[in-house]
């Protein structure tokens, strides 16, 4: 083998080039030098060629298609009814309208300012209590060893797998007899004790990886088990309890079947509940429609936008675990 | 058989912001046994990705004997590549990865499974064919990856780091194992690794690369014998050379106030670098009578068994001494003496003077 | 036994009630919580599906008398219809139909998509953009088909018009042959999202070198696909398909925004689960067909749910 500097290389100006005992070796510059490429074959190199190109044309095509639906409903939301008749993809005469919002806000058998509040009030109490509530149970489940501990898994994975509907006739009577139907705190019950069964699986496999001599230092540094919770399972977990709030913020919030049982009254109403009622009778008013669907989804979608690493995070964790 | 040859070879990465390698000039002939030696980060593994043809260079063309290649699919240029982490199948046993490029190649399976026993021959790994590679040591892992690499007859071997996840005493084994296996199937060969211990003990050539660029290709010998620049002496050897810099005023080194070393070779620079490898310097409580002395402190012994490493400080940095046996102690002023012929000069590019 | 090792032996018993104290402390609350209000009604159900009902009253002992009579009821299955193959046949079968069209579907698409972004540049808001549906309401998810469809306001009537099928422009919700596989589609624009997302972290936890390795081994892009890539994500495809299944057994509000609450025209798309809330909550409240009917979508669900949790 020989070193192959040929007279014939070329060699550029503009990066003196030094001697190595005969090699010709070339200062690397820290960036890729403009000089050495012609314009359009740089540009050649930066736009993805043949193949891939298309590639990212269908991909992008294929996540707009995705959106296509959701996009509808929101150009329906802002414009008056005779414009979306005509197909709300018509842009010849266009007219920006919160009409419709305004409607819905105030919307007769529902009004959605009194709807989005009572989902609040209801979400947010559900989501931090079987957060706080879930970590304490799953905790020893994952730690200690303690009897009916497989009857527990048992009923969890028996509750995560269950219809909704199964529990909606025991509780709809457990909650007359007490007087907590149709009140914001019998919903809530609801919620906190049906979501327990995921909410549990899910941070029982998380804490499983949490390394015992953590906990071992601190109970030599003489913490009771509360303080160990407190101060070292509590923020260990921080990453997976806020993809457990997230997840089943959307979940509760966005969910239809308990309020539908247990929310009678109108003023007692959640957000999606009311959706449905807009439909109306005879032709259907959209813009209406869409309105309330946009108030009521663009809570979950902001909160998916800005946490979505530990929504994406979580929803994987939670069933490929 | 193949040879080698890149001409000019660029990759730039992240649209020209990070450059990978520059201006790779060099060749491997037919058999060779190439080594790209050079730190992490260096761009060793991205040029060999580069002849394996997964990465296409940015600028430059690469050669198999008389063909370009860049460009051309790597199923397409008949090469093998070992992988660090050895890329093992996992759903596969050892036997179905080592079959696995025959498979693809379309051979019939009666040739299949002759050629499949005859490496695992070769690799001594008979007994594990029907095993998971989850469930076989790091060793046999690493000749399983090389024997699915050997398995198709590839006109070039590549090898990138294969031996870094392996223990020591492996390692020294299958050091052995590589080379002789090279040497019986006369492949052309590039291996890349950090470690210049096994780059020293297997290639035929060495290309030392730093910064995307490389520094000196030589073979082992060379190498040690004759660091073409600074860079590459503080590189090579454990520990490396040691240089000490200084003023050259008419034919005297002058390396701080009141210490000076003659000048080795003549040179106009008037900035440069005497380098003395720690095993051929002296260490001795006396004052010698030589001008080829420097005085200092020793700071620490390190007796390692085989030899005594004795760290000096002369003028603020430290020289590493390598001797048989010392009677210096921390804290004892010391000189440190060394022959003429022994001593390299640097100029103020950092490049050797001969 | 000597004083000392008796000694021990109270010790260990005190740091095992303490530690019993500890776990009691800590589970008690959500256990409670978890028993009143999911397991006891599901033991509720399980017990009164086999009792008479009078309004929401518990009656007498029946044995099976409503499971039997459950399964002659045309609204869950349309013995006569179903061997028909015609709308609507029951929403048991209407349901497992469901299951057949919409998990293969969304799963396929899902995994098409995830190797489709696998490497492109901005695939993380390509991906976000796929799964947004999945973070809305599922009731919003029903209105937005029922607009979709609309014969006038709807999109892909639209587009049926566009393309010059203006004989096929309908409302695709109210026609009770086809409605069902409208909404299936919409169910599989929703849940392409989740098999997508599950795809592609699997696909991200396949090491890049064992597919290089292959090219280098001369395997093109079918068999890198068919030889490395489908046999590492099966296992998530396990997951996918059963995560699907459970999804579409509890399907529910977007039938019931599509179709009201009886599931479109004649039922010809009504669920199990819109099934078990007209059984219980209109009149006539027949709570023991309600159990049934919630029940029977329990033990549907139950032995995937197991089967999941076996895999860990």
């Amino acid at each position: 083998m020989t070193d192959t500097h040929n007279a014939d290389d070329p060699t550029d100006a503009d990066s003196e080039p030094q001697t190595d005992g005969g090699r010709v070796y070339h200062e690397p510059p820290e960036t890729a030098p403009l000089s050495d490429r012609p314009l359009p074959e740089r540009l050649r190199a930066a736009v993805p060629s043949g193949a891939r190109a298309l590639r990212y044309v269908i991909a992008i095509g294929v996540a707009l298609l995705w959106l296509v639906p959701l996009i509808g409903l929101f150009m329906a939301s802002v414009r008056p009814l005779d414009q979306i008749i005509q197909g709300w993809w018509n842009f010849e005469t266009l007219t920006v309208t919160f009409e419709n919002y305004a409607e819905a806000w105030t919307f007769q058998s529902g009004p959605m300012r009194q709807a989005m509040y009572n989902t609040a009030i209801v979400t947010i109490p559900a989501v931090l209590a079987v957060t706080l509530l879930g970590t304490m149970v799953a905790y020893p489940f994952a730690r200690f060893d303690f009897p009916m501990k497989k009857a527990l898994f048992f009923l969890l994975i028996v509750v995560m797998a269950a219809p909704p509907e199964l529990v909606a006739m025991g509780n709809y009577n457990t909650l007359r007899t007490t007087g907590l139907f149709d009140t914001y705190m019998g919903l809530i019950l609801v919620h906190i004790g049906w979501g327990m069964g995921w909410v549990v699986m899910f941070l029982r496999n998380f804490l499983l990886g949490l390394p015992e001599e953590l906990e071992e230092a601190a109970r030599i540094d003489g913490a009771s088990r509360y303080q160990i919770f407190k101060s070292i399972v509590l923020p260990y977990s921080a990453p997976a309890l806020v993809s457990v709030a997230v997840i089943q913020f959307t979940w509760v919030w966005n969910s239809f079947f308990f309020p539908l049982v247990f929310m009678r009254s109108r003023e007692n109403q959640l957000a999606p509940q009311v959706l449905p009622l807009m439909k109306g009778r005879l032709q259907i008013d959209w813009g209406l429609v869409a309105a309330g669907s946009v108030l009521t989804m663009i809570v979950p979608i902001l909160l998916f936008v800005t946490l979505q690493r530990y929504y994406k995070q979580g929803m994987v964790a939670a069933v490929a675990d | 058989m193949t040879r080698i040859s890149m001409r000019s070879v660029s990759k730039y990465f992240d649209g020209g912001d990070t450059v990978a390698n520059y201006k790779l000039d060099m060749e491997v002939d037919d058999g060779e046994f190439v080594v790209f030696l050079g730190p992490s980060g260096c761009g060793k593994t991205t040029a060999l990705r580069m002849i394996a043809g997964l990465e296409d260079p940015s600028e430059g063309e690469i050669y198999f004997d008389d063909d370009r290649v860049d460009g051309t699919p790597p199923a397409d240029r008949n090469v093998a590549m070992v992988f660090q982490n050895y890329a093992l199948y996992p759903h596969m046993t050892v036997r179905e990865n080592i079959e696995y490029p025959l498979k693809v190649r379309g051979v019939p399976p009666e040739e299949r499974d002759e050629r499949v026993a005859q490496v695992a021959e070769l690799l001594h790994i008979e007994d594990q064919m029907e095993s998971d590679p989850g469930e076989i040591s790091g060793g046999q892992r690493q000749r399983t990856s090389l024997a699915r690499a050997i398995v198709r007859e590839p006109s070039v071997f590549l090898l990138d780091e294969p031996l870094s996840n392996l223990d020591a005493k492996l390692r020294l084994e299958m050091r052995s194992e590589l080379k002789r296996i090279q040497n019986e199937l006369g492949i052309t060969t590039v291996y890349v690794t950090h470690n210049q211990e096994e780059a020293m003990s297997m290639g035929d050539k060495i290309v030392v690369l730093n910064d995307g660029t490389i520094r000196q290709v030589a073979d082992p010998e060379e190498l040690y014998a004759r660091p073409r620049t600074t860079w590459v002496a503080k590189f090579i050897g454990s520990p490396p050379m040691n240089l000490f810099e200084g003023e050259n005023r008419d034919g005297i080194v002058r390396l701080s106030e009141d210490n000076t070393l003659p000048l080795p070779t003549e040179t106009s620079s008037t900035t440069v670098s005497v380098g003395v490898r720690p095993e051929d310097i002296a260490v001795s409580t006396e004052p010698s009578d030589t001008d080829w002395t420097v005085p200092g402190t020793v700071k620490t012994v390190e007796p390692l068994g085989e030899y005594v490493l004795v760290n000096v400080e002369v003028g603020g940095s430290v020289v590493n001494v390598k001797v048989p046996k010392t009677d210096a102690a921390a804290g004892d002023h010391v000189h440190l003496t060394f022959d003429p012929t022994d001593a390299y000069l640097y100029d103020e590019d950092g490049e050797l003077v001969a | 036994m000597s004083v000392g090792s008796y000694l021990e032996d109270r010790l260990d018993r005190d740091v095992d009630r303490e530690k019993l104290t500890a776990i009691l402390v800590f589970m008690l609350p959500g256990l409670t919580l978890f028993a009143i209000f999911s397991v006891g009604p599901m033991l509720y159900s399980a017990v009164g599906s086999l009792f008479t009902w009078d309004g929401f009253t518990i009656g007498q002992f029946a044995g099976f008398e409503t499971w039997i009579a459950t399964f002659q009821d045309d609204a869950i299955i349309n013995w006569d219809n179903l061997l028909a193959f015609q709308y609507p046949m029951g929403a048991l079968p209407q349901n497992v139909i469901w299951m057949v069209v919409h998990v293969p579907l969304s799963t396929l698409i899902g995994l098409g998509l995830a190797l489709l972004f696998a490497d492109l540049r901005g695939r993380s808001i390509l991906r976000s953009m796929v799964f947004l549906a999945f973070t809305t309401p599922t009731v919003v998810i029903g209105l937005v088909l029922l607009f979709v469809y609309d014969p006038q306001a709807g999109i892909f009537n639209g587009l049926l018009r566009a393309i010059g099928l203006e004989s096929l422009v309908r409302n695709w919700v109210q026609q009770p042959q086809i409605a069902i596989y409208a909404l299936v589609a919409g169910g599989v624009w929703v849940q392409t999202g989740f098999s997508m997302l599950l795809y592609s972290s699997a696909l991200a936890g396949i090491d890049p070198a064992l597919l290089e390795s292959a090219r280098v081994d001369g395997a093109g892009r079918f068999r890198r696909f068919k030889d490395i890539i489908w046999p590492l994500v099966k296992p998530v495809t396990a997951v996918v398909v059963i995560m699907s299944m459970i999804w579409v057994i509890r399907i529910f509000a977007i039938v019931y925004a599509a179709g009201g609450p009886s599931g479109g025209p004649g039922g010809a798309f009504s669920v199990l689960g819109l099934e078990v809330y007209q059984a219980a909550f209109s009149v006539p409240i027949e709570y023991s067909k309600a159990m049934v009917v919630a029940l029977i979508e329990l033990v549907i669900a139950l032995p995937m749910a197991w089967y999941i949790a076996s895999m860990d």
